[in-house]
């Protein structure tokens, strides 16, 4: 049995013709299923509490990549043994890394259900799958942020912009799954590929290093886990709230996520 | 600044892995890392890492390095040890020991090291 969760506030919200031609689709594929709203995070912990595997083998998330990032930021309430499938409605960049750049293709994708087991990584009491960015409402100048990594490195910086990536689909930095980039100020970045490597790194991270403008780069580091004590509430480009204090790591659950290819390295 | 044309600096060999600590930036502790680094900020502790180092202008390291090859800057109170070379520009101020097969010093360094080759 699957389910289909919609974000009722979404900015990509399916209208009912949508909701019907997917209806179709899936019927021709001979998947059957519940269309369910949401409007909250604390909606969606209670669907996923409520929800048992032994009835619901499927949840597929219709919307867009901000409704992906607020599912995928319940997903711990989720029986880890339910699958996730995700069906964009609009641009998404991670549709494109699962390979289903259309609905039909996502369609397709649910009904064949090949999975990929992802790692998540859990942020005070939410989760974030690919990367999650972090600032402060306002900036006094003289305030520190600090962070202390899994080995005990501390650094002291300026308030600012947090970025935490999940590194863990490159093999070559298994090893250091979380990258934290953190910059004054972000500018669009557009690396040259006749860059030297370092222009490339600082044009990944910040273009906050434009001397010109005065602002410099501050940090980039790997780690398993960081701790973060902020002094202030953060915030997330989706207007979600933070503690002062922040614990970064992996989740000790993996997500069931399907996509148009099964999961090779497994 | 960084001299992005210089043989076996950073900016040639550090990956988008590397780790990059700016000079806004304080920390104290230890690194580990199989990646290159490069620290532009006050930094108090141990470094050790199998790729290559470079300590920026704008760099104030107390503490150990050890590493495959290490460029300074900025300001150093360590010692250092480095499989390949030790390269100190004409900007660095240095004191501590330094320990590789190729130890470089640029004209204008403030230097008070014991050096040693390997």
């Amino acid at each position: 049995m699957y389910k289909y969760l919609v974000n009722k506030n979404s900015q990509s919200l399916i209208d009912e013709k949508t909701k019907l031609q997917i209806t179709e689709k899936l019927q021709k594929n001979r998947i059957y299923s519940d269309f369910i709203g949401f409007t909250s995070e604390k909606e969606l912990a209670e669907i996923f509490s409520q929800t048992n595997k032994q009835i619901t083998n499927t949840i597929v998330l219709i919307g867009d990549d901000n409704d992906f990032s607020i599912f995928i930021g319940q997903i711990g309430k989720l029986d880890s043994e339910v699958a996730i499938g995700y069906l964009p409605v609009s641009k998404s960049s991670l549709a494109k890394k699962l390979k289903i750049g259309s609905a039909q293709e996502s369609i397709d994708a649910l009904a064949q259900r090949k999975i990929n087991e992802k790692t998540i990584y859990s942020i005070s009491s939410r989760y974030f799958l690919e990367e999650i960015e972090l600032f402060f409402s306002d900036y006094k100048k003289g305030e520190k942020l600090i962070i202390v990594t899994d080995k005990n490195l501390e650094l002291a910086l300026p308030k600012c912009k947090i970025r935490l990536e999940n590194l863990n689909e490159d093999s070559f930095l298994e090893k250091t799954p979380i990258q934290l980039s953190a910059y004054l100020k972000e500018e669009i970045a557009v690396a040259n590929k006749k860059d030297s490597i370092l222009k490339k790194i600082k044009s990944k991270i910040t273009t906050s290093s434009n001397e010109n403008n005065g602002q410099k780069l501050i940090l980039s580091l790997h780690a398993k886990s960081f701790k973060i004590s902020a002094g202030d509430n953060l915030i997330d480009s989706l207007g979600r709230k933070y503690n002062q204090t922040l614990v970064i790591g992996k989740s000790p659950k993996n997500i069931r996520l399907i996509s148009k290819r099964p999961d090779l390295q497994r | 600044m960084i001299n992005l044309t210089k043989k076996g600096h950073i900016s040639e060999l550090v990956s988008y892995s590397g780790v990059f600590i700016g000079s806004e930036v304080t920390a104290k502790g230890s690194i580990k890392t199989e990646e290159d680094v490069f620290i532009d900020g006050k930094y108090t502790g141990s470094l050790e890492t199998l790729g290559a180092v470079e300590l920026g202008k704008n760099s104030n390291f107390s503490g150990l390095i050890k590493a495959r090859s290490v460029v300074v800057e900025g300001i150093s109170k360590s010692d250092i040890e480095a499989e390949d070379s030790i390269h100190i520009e004409g900007c660095a101020q240095i004191s501590g020991s330094v320990n590789s097969k190729n130890i470089n010093i640029d004209s204008g360094a403030i230097v008070k090291i014991k050096a040693s080759t390997k």
